[in-house]
């Protein structure tokens, strides 16, 4: 965007915010922010603008680097759930450009503040997150750069293991404190929270980490749980307000390429930009502007796909269902229904195995048992011996996980390095 | 209420600092599995490739996760039911969704199909860094520079008429300076004032080294002996390239006889008949005093073989190796022998200058990232490595 443009490019702003308050779009305070490429790599490298570092974000940061230096693609934009909300732009983007995506980030900002999964999500997070990497960097100075980041390790290796349920999260604001125990067997999900609160291993500072990483995952989590119906949102409302634009030429051409390229379907996932756009268009037509909104309140997207996912919209995104059959990816199904229970199934926690804490001393010895609840899918052997080492260096004694391996059940139990395996 | 803000952000580094971090953790993978790296059939073969894909598992972030191949997975396009939409690992389907993206995801990454997820692209450079790091050439002696001649081009004189892309700013503009001060002018650069560097070709002396590669062909060479043998030249061969302009390798192979080949056929040859280690020394030795004098050359003959040797032979090949030893930079000796036998041609070798003779066993090709480490030492103190 040249300097001169800037002019046109603030007048954008202030007529988009203001007719998408007229259709009934609610948002935060705006801040866009333009910037290098390099910065706004590290940003959706990182996660977030202000995060602590870890080698992780530099491998996504050098991945997303290297896509845009290679020319394969780019993130145009990135926008954070904050209040006020924050949206990154690339600095080399053209003003029609950046004009789409300050009517796509109205979209998103709106969604993050009324969309009831973002209710218990923290609103200062930029300067959490800021204040944070402040102290990650002490515990670098004093303990030092390996120590921290082995503990980080370890904490991300089960960060998906969290309880984001509504009750858990309201229980947590209200009592501040991480889990209860109630009646019968343990059966907590919260595997962080438990072994933040049960640790006797971990360190005052290792403790904060771990909790660092829990909270973070519970912030991120609604985002998890929506991709579908917020790209979906987002990218209707740009449509919509883009068009009210009345477009010179070249400009129209080049916004229609622009859209086509984010809605571009992927033979091997789903695109949320495409499928998202399709579901919100359909249920303009079927039930009007009204009832969007109140989709756009109260669902996620396992509930989106199950009640508004339907066949003409399964055939208008080709979507389909492949498996592995050998050696190669083959597609088994067009049935809008099996497609239906699939995407759903998927979306399940996050997508993520759901596990739980079931023991807390196993054999009163301390050791701790994960039982995984198995619902038909198999984990990934592999991962689990890589990951239960991991756990152990959090919890300092015996870690135990069960699952089922090829239909039957089996134990994995790490006492240090080493994994062992049997079949119960 | 909104603001846009176009601020500076040229002292961020935190993408790049982190992603230092990241690759140090790719050379501490690459440091931890050298020794599978170092006999690598993937790298070894092919000759010329930059990169290879190595399995790294620690730098994959480890979650419990589904097993991806069990699963049914969602996509979009083209096709009827049955259809194939690509190969498993072949490579497709990276590159994700779209080009936006609402940031955060805290996972995800690495479940499309085509992508080994256990695996790290690495550049055959990081390897070469990590190994060679540890290696030093042993009694490395400056060879008076003769035969070696490289085409160089050096600026040696300046000249008021040349190409314009070779105009010398500096001394145009002080000849400027000189004549119009003379004349008592504003400055003025006219065309006489212009001066030009030119240049002479010059021939600067190179170094050379050259590798005699010897391998006993008998039966016993199998071919896990044969790639073991290549393992080693390919990365002496890269080593020393790293030290000298100029690496040659000869091929020699023996049996009973001695005798030169190519490259190929070095690593294919398999011959029954006896075994005379002597005639291969023998043969190294007259290489060197007819092509490689040794005021020259750097010198080293490297030997791999089985340590079998006939019983009446083996003073003979000992007086020759000696004279090999004294004209090389080191003699190495590399017994494959995987039952850690003591052989009659080992017994006699100890007694060599341990300075630069050194020797080793090998059982299995993990073992020459060790044999490597121990020809290439600069201290000349205990010559035999077991491995």
């Amino acid at each position: 965007m040249k300097r001169e443009e800037y002019a046109r490019f603030e007048r954008t702003i202030a007529w988009m915010e203001s007719r998408a308050r007229e259709l009934g779009l609610d948002f935060f305070d705006m801040r866009y922010e333009i910037c290098p490429a390099d910065v706004v790599y590290t940003i959706a490298g990182f996660g977030m603008p202000t995060r602590y570092s870890h080698w992780s974000f530099g491998k996504q940061y050098h991945r997303h680097k290297i896509d845009y230096d290679l020319g394969l693609s780019r993130i145009y934009e990135l926008v954070v759930n904050n209040d006020p909300c924050y949206a990154f732009f690339l600095e080399n983007n053209t003003v029609l450009q950046n004009e789409m995506i300050v009517a796509h980030v109205l979209g998103h900002s709106d969604f993050f503040k009324n969309n009831a999964r973002f209710r218990c999500t923290n609103r200062d997070m930029i300067d959490t997150m800021a204040a944070t990497a402040e102290r990650f960097r002490r515990y670098e100075e004093k303990y030092g750069v390996a120590r921290v980041e082995e503990v980080i390790d370890a904490a991300m290796s089960i960060q998906e293991h969290v309880d984001p349920s509504m009750r858990a999260r309201r229980r947590a604001m209200r009592d501040g404190a991480a889990c209860a125990h109630e009646g019968g067997g343990l059966q907590e999900k919260d595997l962080l929270g438990f072994l933040l609160e049960n640790s006797h291993h971990l360190e005052d500072w290792e403790r904060d980490i771990v909790a660092v990483v829990r909270e973070e995952m519970l912030y991120f989590w609604p985002q998890l749980e929506t991709k579908i119906m917020n790209e979906g949102w987002a990218t209707f409302w740009h449509t919509e307000l883009m068009r009210e634009m009345e477009l010179s030429g070249q400009d129209a051409i080049d916004f229609a390429q622009l859209t086509a390229n984010v809605t571009q379907p992927n033979r091997f996932a789903l695109n949320p930009y495409n499928v998202g756009l399709a579901i919100w268009r359909d249920i303009e037509r079927r039930y009007g502007r009204e009832k969007m909104f109140e989709v756009r309140e109260c669902e996620s997207d396992t509930s989106f796909l199950r009640n508004y996912l339907n066949q003409d919209i399964v055939d208008a995104c080709e979507l389909y269902l492949f498996e592995r059959r050998g050696i190669e990816w083959v597609i088994v199904e067009r049935n809008y229904e099996k497609i239906r229970d699939l995407l759903v199934q998927q979306r399940i926690n996050g997508g993520f195995p759901v596990l739980y804490v079931t023991d807390g001393d196993v054999g009163r010895m301390g050791g701790l048992c994960i039982t995984h609840a198995y619902d038909g899918q198999e984990l990934d052997v592999r991962y689990i011996e890589r990951t239960l080492p991991r756990v152990y260096r959090l919890w300092g004694r015996p870690v135990t996980l069960r699952t089922v391996v090829d239909g039957r059940t089996a134990e994995f139990r790490c006492e240090g390095d080493h994994v062992l395996r049997r079949v119960v | 209420m909104s603001v846009v803000t176009h601020d500076d952000w040229s002292l961020d580094r935190r993408g790049q600092s982190a992603q230092a971090r990241h690759r140090e953790k790719i050379k501490q993978a690459i440091r931890e599995n050298l020794a599978d790296l170092v006999s690598d059939q993937g790298i070894i073969l092919s000759d010329g490739k930059r990169t290879v894909r190595i399995p790294v598992p620690t730098l994959d972030e480890p979650h419990f996760r589904f097993d991806y191949n069990k699963q049914q997975h969602v996509g979009q396009g083209e096709g009827e039911p049955g259809q194939s939409i690509g190969r498993v690992g072949g490579g497709q389907g990276a590159g994700g969704a779209g080009g936006q993206g609402t940031g955060p995801g805290a996972s995800g990454a690495g479940d499309q199909p085509g992508e080994q997820i256990l695996e790290a692209q690495v550049s055959i450079e990081d390897i070469e860094d990590a190994l060679f790091a540890d290696l030093r050439l042993p009694n490395l002696k400056d060879k008076p520079p003769v035969r070696q001649v490289t085409d160089g081009v050096d600026f040696t004189d300046v000249r008021p008429r040349g190409i314009q892309a070779n105009i010398d700013r500096k001394r145009t503009f002080l000849q400027a300076l000189r004549r119009s001060r003379l004349a008592g002018q504003k400055l003025v650069i006219t065309k006489e004032d212009l001066r030009f560097k030119t240049w002479e070709e010059t021939q600067q002396p190179g170094s050379g080294a050259v590798v005699i590669a010897m391998m006993d062909v008998s039966g016993s060479m199998g071919m896990t002996e044969k790639y073991m043998a290549r393992t080693f030249f390919f990365w002496t061969e890269k080593f020393l390239r790293r030290q000298y302009q100029n690496v040659e390798i000869r091929y020699l192979v023996h049996h009973a006889e001695a005798y030169e080949t190519t490259k190929e056929a070095f690593y294919t040859t398999r011959e029954n008949g006896g075994t005379v280690c002597s005639t291969v020394f023998q043969l190294a030795l007259d290489l060197v005093r007819r092509d490689y004098p040794s005021e020259l050359w750097n010198i080293y003959p490297l030997y791999v073989g089985d340590g079998d040797n006939h019983p009446a032979d083996n003073e003979r090949a000992v007086t020759v190796l000696q004279d090999l030893c004294a004209v090389s930079a080191m003699t190495g000796y590399v017994e494959i022998n995987p039952y850690n036998r003591v052989t009659a041609l080992s017994r006699h070798v100890t007694g060599l200058n341990p300075a630069v003779f050194r020797w080793a066993t090998a059982g299995h090709p993990r073992d020459m990232l060790k044999i490597m480490r121990a020809f290439f030492r600069a201290d000349a103190a205990a010559s035999r490595e077991g491995a």
